[in-house]
């Protein structure tokens, strides 16, 4: 049998303490039987893949809420993968956390079972728009948690900020008020300085409850000028404070850029274990039912967990290859496009390079500034 | 020796779903004709397309053989009609092939626009009619309502009308019964030259075309060379015989006999349906009556999405005529959507199902520009010219005229006034209007053609919640007051988008136009302005703003197949779309200037 050795590994924890107005993830409330029998599966699920699973180099333990779990059965959760496989000395073990999970206490026992990056949802430090967002915690509790790791030993601390929040009424195209409070969020954060700074615009994603409140007019966007501009100025401030911009919605100090998204944008394998985790395997894209019982039956009666399962085809690869590459901001090298489809794109590529939208460096294809807030339109035009 | 006593040749006519195609099976199964082992539901509805919507596009001829109770068996023609108001020139060749009807009407609906239409055919050609009452197994069926209404508006008696139930078969042999006794047999003579009636014809593949024919007169054999009149070109028979349903070649086609000849034909245009064929040697004087040359009454431009397509569209069109005489295609340039086909059709039925066959056989994507009618226009010349695209209207001419329709309704009486307001926006002219019982009227109005294309039909259905039935017929051209409206996109007008209205609805229509494309087309990179304009003057204007920002905000998680799959599903979207100078237009708007609000 061939065998190929994956070394990133994505672990999700489906369990949140109440989910967020604007989440599509696959996330339930947590229930501290469920999330025991769901750990066993989970761990059962890490076991059964020693065929395919090496010499890790990161973890990423995402949620949901990871930090909700028991000390005890996060403990087990990572052994459970120390104990089977070699892990790299140099291995990036990222866990996701919201300010409410984290304390004095818990904050130093995740740190002790190996684990050596906190992603931390702030989403925003203005407790109205926290409240809109549907967050548990405010923006007293966020600095606190801040805080908290930033005096821990953890060394590696992610922020998560959301930007272009939804209100009540429909904002007027003349108010500053929201960049203004945008900007104090981001001045704040960068005051407690974390080495890796994430923001998201607010999308209304389908069948959420901010989608329906949107739909129906009970919530309002913000204008598109105003979203990019927040999202220029985001960009601006930081790079100021000296985090480099490696990804459209990413921003590291040097040498802290996250090495386990790296790996799915540079279209890499990886090994995603729960409910409803992504795999990708030898050019096969996988992944697992999302029904948090239905998977922990399955496993529990080894059953395959496995529903949808698709080996690219060449214009997928492409596709992905495409707008993978270009989403980070050194670009896609231009060498890894097959030839003749570079023929194929050139006028399309000379046309998006006329607007602006595009540039070609050092054998690299990549957004311009005015392209960043335009990729999906410039990946549509370059896919195949 | 074929008696010719011992032949009916019938039609079965009916509204749409009052159960033709289901009592045809009916007949073939209990004749068998078609064991009930390889009965497949509805075998005379042969095309695809034809099972699906549920309708009869194409005429079709078999043959029953059916002992009756008086010990004789008899030969059943089964001539099925199409049941569409598009095809009514087809409707009548077919039921002038035979010399009596069943007229099937649904036992819980009552008469309906298309029962009239078919059965006033039906008695202009002195058929003998044997009404139906179908479906009385279902419990809202009112039979004897029902008769009352045939008897009342179809002025037929209905003291022997046949109560059956073609989906439990109960009646089926009453109905073949009354055929034997109550349709006359033909009456025509061997001995006559031949004078044949070509009631459908198709191009098959190995065979070439093959001709449907009723003989009125004469006989007519393989070898025997035979004369089309309208179109007076002489061929060799090769092949005759009939369809049991599978073609079955026969000696001969006696008078009286319907069923199918193949001679040396090379094109389906050459046998003209509603033509008579004659001995080439020893030919009849004058045709049978009836012959029309059919014309297209409704235009539309077909474009490929792509223009690489242009040749296979060609290569379709070529072959979809083999098979459809009644359509006709040319080619057009069009500024905006470049090298491209000006189609006619029928109706707009038949338009719907060619550029379905397009789309769906031979794999084309299309752009088709909104449907018109043909305007006949007298140019300052004194000239007259016919119009069938809106772009090629002249900016000056005397006078215009276009194709009016006498349209007749059936429908509830509590939507009357609905009808009527719609009616009125359509620009109709009230002709008539009576109660057919206490709940149901019947509302003739005159109407220009142009009116109803589109949403009309639609707009009568969902008023009426569906129990609304019309059916229309050409009434000739009339004078109307008619100017072009022009969409401009960035000051560029838009061939394509440009459109023929009532000078009096033109500022309105512009309006709404404009309106609707800014919702239709996507936001591009630059500054999309529209307008709308009849003459030199604007009277309509929208904008679409450059697109600011289109950006995934995150892409994590490892679900890289849902975010690929979007950008894919959106790229396919905008493959479909044509660019007209920068500007990329999705198929939806060229027919956006039809479907907007009256």
């Amino acid at each position: 049998m061939e065998i190929s050795i994956v070394n990133y590994i994505y672990i999700h924890i489906p369990f949140c303490r109440k989910k967020c107005l604007y989440c599509d993830f696959n996330s339930i409330s947590f229930d501290s039987n469920v999330a025991e029998k769901y750990i066993a599966a989970i761990i059962k699920e890490i076991v059964a893949q020693k065929s395919l699973i090496s010499k890790i180099k990161t973890i990423y333990i995402g949620g949901g809420t990871p930090t909700v779990l028991k000390k005890d059965l996060l403990q087990k959760l990572i052994t459970s993968i120390t104990d089977n496989y070699e892990v790299e000395e140099q291995v990036e073990i990222t866990i996701e956390a919201n300010p409410e999970s984290i304390n004095s206490e818990n904050i130093e026992n995740i740190h002790s079972f190996g684990i050596n990056r906190i992603s931390l949802g702030i989403q925003s430090l203005i407790n109205e728009d926290l409240i809109m967002l549907g967050r548990i915690h405010n923006a007293d509790k966020a600095i606190e948690a801040l805080n908290l790791i930033k005096a821990s030993t953890f060394k590696n601390l992610s922020v998560d900020l959301i930007y272009g929040i939804a209100r009540e009424l429909p904002i007027p195209s003349s108010s500053n008020e929201d960049m203004l409070l945008w900007q104090d969020t981001l001045l704040k954060i960068i005051s407690i300085n974390p080495e890796h700074i994430s923001l998201y615009e607010l999308t209304p994603e389908y069948d959420t409850p901010l989608y329906d409140a949107v739909k129906s007019n009970r919530l309002f966007m913000p204008d598109e000028n105003l979203v990019a501009e927040m999202y220029y100025s985001a960009k601006e401030i930081l790079e100021k404070f000296g985090y480099i911009h490696y990804e459209i919605s990413n921003f590291a100090k040097s040498g802290y850029e996250c090495r386990h998204n790296l790996n799915y944008w540079g279209g890499k394998d990886y090994i995603g274990i729960g409910a409803g985790a992504h795999s990708f395997v030898k050019g096969v894209r996988y992944s697992n039912m999302t029904d948090v019982s239905g998977y922990i039956t399955a496993i529990e009666n080894k059953m395959p967990t496995i529903i949808e399962s698709a080996k690219l085809t060449p214009k997928e690869q492409f596709n992905e290859l495409i707008f993978l590459g270009l989403r980070q901001i050194k670009g896609l090298e231009i060498n890894r496009i097959p030839q003749n489809i570079f023929k194929e794109m050139e006028p399309a590529i000379k046309e998006l390079i006329d607007y602006n939208l595009l540039d070609i460096k050092d054998n690299y294809l990549r957004l311009t500034y005015k392209g960043l807030i335009l990729s999906s339109y410039v990946m549509l035009r370059l896919i195949l | 020796m074929l008696m010719q006593k011992n032949i009916r040749n019938f039609s079965i006519i009916a509204h749409i779903d009052h159960g033709k195609s289901t009592l045809a099976d009916r007949l073939l199964e209990n004749t068998g004709t078609v064991s009930s082992r390889d009965m497949i539901e509805q075998v005379l509805d042969s095309m695809d397309l034809e099972r699906e919507r549920g309708i009869t596009i194409k005429a079709h001829a078999v043959r029953l053989n059916y002992k009756a109770n008086d010990g004789n068996t008899y030969i059943l023609n089964l001539i099925d009609t199409p049941g569409h108001v598009d095809f009514s020139y087809e409707v009548s060749r077919s039921l002038a092939s035979c010399e009596g009807s069943l007229l099937i009407v649904d036992a819980t609906q009552g008469v309906e626009a298309q029962t009239l239409a078919n059965a006033y055919l039906a008695i202009e050609h002195n058929h003998e009619i044997i009404p139906v009452i179908n479906k009385i197994d279902l419990p809202a069926s009112q039979p004897e309502n029902v008769k009352k209404q045939i008897e009342e508006f179809v002025g037929i008696d209905c003291s022997d009308a046949i109560l059956t139930s073609a989906k439990t078969g109960a009646g089926t042999k009453d109905v073949l019964e009354a055929i034997v006794k109550k349709i006359p047999p033909p009456r025509g003579s061997d001995a006559n030259p031949l004078k044949a009636l070509i009631f459908d014809s198709w191009f098959d593949n190995y065979l070439g075309v093959i001709v449907l024919v009723r003989v009125f007169d004469g006989v007519i054999k393989s070898g025997m060379k035979i004369k089309l009149m309208a179109v007076n070109k002489e061929y060799e028979v090769s092949r005759v015989g009939v369809f049991t349903p599978k073609m079955a070649d026969a000696k001969e086609l006696s008078s009286g006999e319907v069923g199918y000849i193949i001679a040396t034909i090379k094109n389906v245009s050459d046998t003209k349906i509603g033509d008579t064929i004659t001995d080439a040697v020893n030919p009849v004087e004058s045709p049978l009556s009836g012959y029309k040359e059919v014309k297209p009454m409704v235009f539309c431009g077909l474009y490929p999405t792509e223009p690489v397509q242009y040749e296979d569209l060609k290569t379709a069109l070529g072959k979809l005529r083999l098979n459809d005489a009644s359509f006709t295609f040319e080619h057009e340039i069009s500024s905006a959507l470049g090298f491209g086909f000006r189609c006619g059709f029928l109706g707009l039925l038949h338009m719907e199902i060619i550029r379905e066959r397009l789309e769906r056989e031979f794999k084309l994507s299309l752009i088709s520009t909104a449907p018109t009618v043909i305007y006949k226009v007298h140019i300052d010349t004194g000239k007259e010219i016919y119009v069938d695209n809106p772009s090629s209207l002249p900016e000056r001419f005397s006078k215009i005229e276009e194709p009016y329709i006498k349209v007749t309704i059936f429908a509830p009486q509590s939507c009357l006034g609905q009808i009527f307001e719609l009616c009125q926006i359509k620009r109709g002219i009230q002709k008539d209007f009576s109660f057919i019982s206490k709940e149901r009227v019947i509302v003739t109005y005159e109407l220009p053609l142009n009116e109803i294309l589109w949403d009309f039909y639609d707009k009568l259905k969902s008023l009426s919640r569906g129990y609304a039935s019309m059916d229309y017929e050409f009434i000739g051209y009339r004078e109307s007051d008619l100017i072009k409206l022009n969409i401009l996109l960035n000051s560029e007008a838009v061939d394509a988008l440009s459109l023929i209205v009532h000078k009096d609805k033109a500022y309105y229509k512009g309006r709404e136009i404009v309106e609707k494309l800014r919702t239709l087309i996507p936001r591009q990179l630059f500054e999309i302005v529209i307008q709308a304009a009849v003459g030199s003057k604007i009277i309509a204007r929208e904008s679409i703003k450059a697109l600011r920002k289109n950006v995934l905000a995150k892409c994590y998680g490892g679900d890289i197949t849902r975010k690929r799959k979007l950008l894919e599903k959106q790229k396919e979207g905008k493959k479909k779309m044509k660019q007209i100078g920068k500007i990329e237009i999705p198929q939806e708007a060229f027919l956006s200037i039809l479907t907007v609000k009256e």
